[in-house]
């Protein structure tokens, strides 16, 4: 893969078209991304950002269209590029009955988080040992999705795909979060952000790509 | 992938600990069809004793089914089984976690029912070994189908499930109940090539779980 | 008409004419048996529809690992596995019908708890799971998959079923009176009606498969063209707003 002045290329589409149970949600669509950048997708719902981000994990299939992922192909090394891949979803992928911190221990054990960085990130986005030790179960909206996010984030791994992740914060934790990204970014990995809200994190994005009706453009460079 | 199977099992069994769903769902319908036979029956031993190995093992079934259901609707949940995929967890650990727990889920209720057959209908078990032995491959064997198939028809509605279930493991209810029989009425030799068939075909499916479910997980 | 329908029309032509021959030759030609009189025209077409109801379900196991395995999956595998399974379903069902017809004089009863009858009866459940499983609204692939998958764990269990149910009647049980009239000497033109039920029933598959399949082909076809039109008109309106 050719990388440029930006660095080493992470991921590349041209031409992707994924179909999702038939309905275009990805339509001749083009996207690069290179390492240490933070990438802002941006767009209304319905344009296909989640799609975009899925398609990057490997969770769907392009129907035409060339996509590489670190050099490879999803569609037929998944398995290989998820190593490589942290992707925090719009679902919290936790398990009710156990306590926050219980979910944490179990992700560090299977899926290769490092305990004590989520713990970390536990503490930094706001949380509490009090709100750790609960059900999973009575946690507000806002301290499950600090709970998710902190697991994507200490994933040891090159690339963290976001999906509108400022959603039920509030404004502190959200910058804690944006600041977050810029620091793993500064340490080399490569951040993909979607969402729609605006200000918020094209100040710290590197490029920014527009999404609509399931294509993609580039809007600005920094 | 025995690592991830073990950790699997553990935050199975620990989540069925916490929400007790089995434990509510299954128990009380164990006692109700106890009483309701050794009443039927009207408590006459010699009928009752001939009727046990049956009445456990379609009583073990339904438990079995629920136990299969529940385990594959935690992970549907929140969606954690998309999140274990992208995190690249070995599927047949988590096949082999998910069948360990189930089984011992299983193992607790066929402890509870034998006993309270054992008491309520006076009727004494012979060859508990043979008994506890059949058991617990039998619960390997509709355990390993019920994870595939409960995978291949989550999302899809309730009653597929059973539809697939039953067909598939009728042989297992067969052999479990003639190995019973024959325990009871302590002749263990009879019981030789039915115990073989079980071993056969919890063998068969749990090789072919654990090549398929990553496929399953997938789709 | 194309080459392809014309082929088609003309298995579908032969199957009907030999399964004509057959009952001609079953029903007339051929001589009652000694023990079981006209009882044994049954012969002709109980076994070969059994015979077919397996083939079936091997043809839509063999078509289901290969759409499984990624490097041969196509739609077509997909399709023919379900037009196989829905043939199997008719044929099982069949095979019931017409072994219960036999059933009823030479037993007394419509149907028993016999082996093959109930192993019959557990083949024709799994298949009806399958298609019940396929009706279930879901993406194209999911559905290929999932019911690949459900045929694959089926079809091993079928040999199993036919094992413990063979047991359950039969070990420490007398010798039943179900079993000595199942046994004919079949020869001269017996055994041509014989063959020739089989083959004519296999052309019948073969028509009915190649015909579902046709159909189901051409309708995967125009939920494609259905797709390719949404893609048009989403690239439209984003040119649009450009």
């Amino acid at each position: 893969m050719t990388d440029s002045p930006q660095g080493r290329l992470v991921a590349r589409l041209r031409d992707v078209t994924v179909l999702l149970d038939r309905f275009p949600a990805l339509v001749r669509c083009e996207f690069d991304a290179y390492e240490g950048e933070v990438i802002f997708v941006q767009g209304p719902n319905g344009s296909g950002k989640t799609t975009l981000l899925r398609l990057l994990g490997g969770l769907v299939e392009a129907m035409t269209g060339s996509v590489f992922v670190f050099g490879r192909d999803p569609k037929t090394e998944a398995r290989a590029i998820r190593r490589e891949v942290s992707y925090l979803a719009h679902a919290y992928q936790m398990y009710e009955e156990l306590s926050g911190r219980e979910n944490l221990e179990f992700f560090a054990a299977t899926a290769g988080c490092d305990f004590d960085q989520a713990l970390e990130w536990t503490h930094r986005l706001g949380l509490i040992d009090r709100d750790l030790g609960a059900r999973f179960r009575v946690l507000s909206a806002g301290q499950r999705k600090k709970i998710s996010a902190a697991i994507a984030l200490s994933r040891r791994c090159e690339l963290l795909l976001i999906d509108e992740p400022h959603a039920l914060l509030d404004q502190v934790s959200k910058a804690r979060l944006d600041s977050g990204f810029t620091e793993l970014a500064r340490a080399g990995r490569t951040v993909i952000v979607a969402s729609h809200e605006l200000d918020r994190i094209s100040a710290l994005a590197t490029r920014t790509y527009r999404m609509s009706n399931g294509s993609a453009t580039l809007v600005e460079s920094a | 992938m025995l690592r991830t199977a073990v950790v699997m099992a553990k935050k199975d069994l620990r989540l069925e600990w916490r929400a007790r769903v089995l434990l509510n769902q299954v128990l009380p319908f164990v006692f109700v069809v106890i009483v309701l036979f050794a009443f039927g029956f009207d408590a006459k031993v010699e009928i009752l004793t001939q009727v046990t190995p049956g009445l456990f093992w379609v009583t073990t079934f339904f438990g079995l089914e629920l136990a299969v259901s529940r385990a594959i609707a935690i992970e549907g949940e929140n969606q954690a089984q998309v999140g274990l995929v992208m995190m690249g967890v070995n599927p047949r650990g988590m096949f082999l976690g998910k069948v360990f727990a189930i089984v011992v889920e299983v193992l607790v209720l066929e402890v509870v029912l034998s006993a309270g057959i054992a008491v309520l209908f006076n009727s004494p078990l012979h060859e508990v070994a043979l008994l506890a032995g059949s058991a617990f491959i039998a619960d390997i064997g509709v355990a390993t189908v019920g994870i595939v198939l409960a995978g291949v028809t989550e999302g899809l509605g309730g009653s597929l499930l059973p539809l697939l279930l039953f067909p598939v493991v009728s042989p297992v209810l067969l052999s479990a109940t003639k190995v019973w029989q024959y325990g009871l009425e302590e002749s263990p030799a009879k019981a030789l090539p039915w115990s073989e068939l079980l071993v056969g075909f919890s063998l068969i499916y749990l090789v072919l779980g654990i090549l398929v479910y990553g496929v399953v997980l997938e789709g | 008409m194309s080459r392809n329908a014309k082929l088609k029309r003309g298995v579908g032509i032969t199957a009907l004419v030999m399964i004509a021959i057959t009952f001609w030759l079953g029903l007339y030609v051929t001589p009652p048996a000694e023990v079981m009189g006209n009882l044994v025209r049954m012969l002709y077409i109980h076994p070969p529809m059994a015979w077919i109801a397996y083939l079936a379900y091997g043809i839509t196991t063999a078509a289901s690992l290969l759409y499984l395995w990624k490097r041969t999956r196509r739609r077509e595998w997909d399709l023919i596995a379900a037009a196989s399974a829905e043939a199997g379903v008719f044929f099982t069902g069949l095979t019931i019908l017409t072994g219960s017809i036999w059933g009823r004089p030479a037993w007394g009863v419509w149907w028993t708890w016999d082996a093959l009858l109930t192993s019959t009866a557990v083949l024709f459940l799994l298949y009806l799971g399958y298609l019940a499983l396929r009706q279930v609204p879901m993406s194209e692939t999911k559905r290929g998959v999932r019911s690949a998958i459900a045929a694959l764990v089926a079809f091993i269990d079928v040999p199993i079923v036919h094992e413990s149910v063979y047991w359950w009647k039969t070990l420490h049980q007398t010798p039943s009176v179900l079993n000595p009239s199942m046994n004919v000497e079949v020869h001269g033109s017996m055994a041509w009606a014989l063959l020739l039920g089989f083959v004519a029933f296999t052309m019948a598959y073969v028509w009915m498969v190649w015909t579902r399949y046709e159909t189901s082909k051409r309708q995967a076809e125009l939920a494609d063209l259905e797709v390719e039109q949404a893609i048009r008109e989403r690239l439209a309106v984003e040119e649009v707003r450009l």
